[in-house]
């Protein structure tokens, strides 16, 4: 097999990639450059960024800084996201305001396993309640237990039926198995396609959610965008199915 | 030779309505697609009903495909009596190559006496047992370390590296015991070249989980491993070579 056949040719360049990471952890780093590499390797123009590591669990304003540096050097190419964590209470919620007044930035992101807490108990709801009032997406880990399984984003969802939530990773793994049947159920969750282990879970919640509420996304640098987008096109989805995945259902979302 | 660790066969008592292509003719064909030579075969509904008669079925459809398929049994550790047996009769009358243990859809803890008592009996055949792993509360990598540690003779496959969220964790755990081999299903494309820098290549199995992942899970599955750019030795162990060894099969 081809090592270079991954991505057919008409996929287009309009792919978004809803999910990526600059920074560093112990285990992996990545710089805007170097996603900006293999995003134009692969015809992605465009990428949502997130902190990732000790930006995501404590040096929140490093992290939203360093995301808005990105955006600003490279605005065509980066939407940024900003992360704070509910813990840090009035902190978090001022850090929150001006990663969005002043930074620049478009999104919260919440990592409750490193951040915490669990996905829908009480200390996040001040910082759901700021990102509704600043028309923000909410972006939200899911599939570790016992801090953000799937049904606990749906909870807190349904209690916050004003607010945009998107479920990173559908699920991850086991937990996918979730979601067909009950996030039809709220209208204002997007599921993010990024780690969710099989191309057939995809295709599933295309089948039982919609594709209007799919966003691709790789999860740059845990996982290759390469190697995500290789999983969607397997499923072989007519046009219209893909370009919603992959580009049309993020421009709706971020206005683009 | 390109050897897939993990496939489950879809008897008529276990039919997920999302997952497709799960008939021998459809695995056969799809293996054929992605270029892979054989794979190792085990049951999907014995993992949570009649284990017996799972095995049976495998036994049947892997006498059909002998070149292709590499037939696994299971067992279910709180049925003692009838769990002995069946590895006896898995490996000395229906000729398995190895067992295939999955915790929690079984219902039962991977690391505890019952297990013990299985594995004292698998211990006395020289065949892998492959193992889910990543999912919390018993099918965690640290759990099937404590296992692997006591049975050191036993050839142990975890199986997905512990996907999304314990792949550090099973990374560590075959550190900690060199009779576990990592399989790729599932788990992110870094924590795979984080694994081949430091337990080695030779350490690292393809798997595909199929058909879970649809008619094109294999393909993306491979190429997960391809897209790593890994020296071609190394990509040759995992694809093929370490599976050659671990089951003795002559390439």
């Amino acid at each position: 097999m081809n090592k270079n056949s991954a991505i057919r040719k008409d996929i287009g360049k309009n792919i978004i990639d809803t999910h990526c990471h600059i920074g560093n952890t112990p285990y992996v780093s990545q710089t805007a450059e170097e996603l900006l590499d293999e995003m134009d390797s692969l015809g992605v123009s465009m990428a949502v960024l997130c902190p990732m590591g000790a930006n995501i669990v404590c040096k929140n304003q490093e992290g939203n800084e360093l995301i808005s540096n990105a955006i600003k050097k490279y605005p065509e190419r980066f939407i940024g996201f900003a992360s704070v964590n509910p813990w840090f209470g009035k902190e978090a919620i001022y850090e929150l305001k001006r990663s969005i007044n002043d930074l620049g930035l478009s999104g919260l992101k919440l990592h409750p396993p490193m951040q915490g807490f669990q996905a829908n108990e009480r200390i996040v709801f001040p910082v759901i309640e700021e990102a509704i009032q600043l028309k923000i997406p909410i972006y939200i880990h899911s599939g570790t237990p016992v801090f953000s399984l799937p049904l606990q984003i749906l909870e807190l969802s349904l209690r916050y039926p004003e607010g945009i939530f998107i479920l990173g990773h559908m699920g991850g793994a086991d937990f996918f198995l979730d979601i067909p049947l009950s996030f039809n159920r709220v209208s204002n969750v997007y599921l993010e396609t990024s780690l969710t282990c099989h191309p057939v879970f995809v295709s599933e919640a295309v089948n039982k959610i919609g594709a209007d509420r799919l966003l691709f996304g790789s999860d740059s640098p845990t996982s290759q965008i390469k190697a995500e987008l290789e999983k969607i096109k397997v499923l072989n989805f007519e046009e219209e199915v893909l370009n919603k995945i992959l580009w049309g259902n993020a421009y709706r979302l971020f206005k683009i | 030779m390109i050897i897939d660790a993990h496939c489950h066969y879809f008897s008529k008592n276990a039919k997920l309505d999302f997952v497709q292509g799960s008939s021998i003719e459809d695995h056969i064909r799809n293996h054929e697609l992605a270029g892979i030579d054989k794979f190792i075969l085990f049951t999907i509904g014995g993992l949570f009903s009649d284990f017996i008669k799972s095995n049976d079925e495998i036994a049947e459809v892997a006498n059909n495909y002998p070149t292709k398929i590499i037939p696994f049994g299971t067992i279910n550790p709180w049925y003692e009596e009838e769990s002995l047996e069946e590895i006896n009769r898995c490996i000395k009358d229906l000729h398995f190559k190895g067992f295939k243990l999955h915790p929690w859809m079984t219902g039962f803890p991977i690391n505890s006496d019952l297990m013990d008592t299985m594995m004292k009996e698998i211990s006395k055949f020289n065949v892998p047992v492959i193992v889910h792993s990543g999912t919390p509360p018993w099918s965690e990598p640290l759990q099937i370390a404590e296992l692997a540690y006591r049975f050191p003779k036993v050839k142990f496959i975890m199986a997905h590296m512990g996907i999304t969220d314990l792949w550090k964790e099973a990374i560590d755990a075959a550190r900690m015991c060199n009779n576990i081999w990592l399989e790729t299903s599932g788990v992110p494309s870094h924590p795979i070249k984080l694994a081949v820098e430091e337990i080695g290549a030779d350490r690292i199995v393809f798997g595909s989980d199929s058909p879970y992942g649809g008619q094109g899970g294999h393909i993306f599955q491979l190429n997960k491993i391809k897209f790593l750019d890994l020296k071609e030795e190394d990509e040759s162990l995992i694809l093929g070579k370490n599976l050659s060894k671990i089951l003795d099969i002559n390439s």
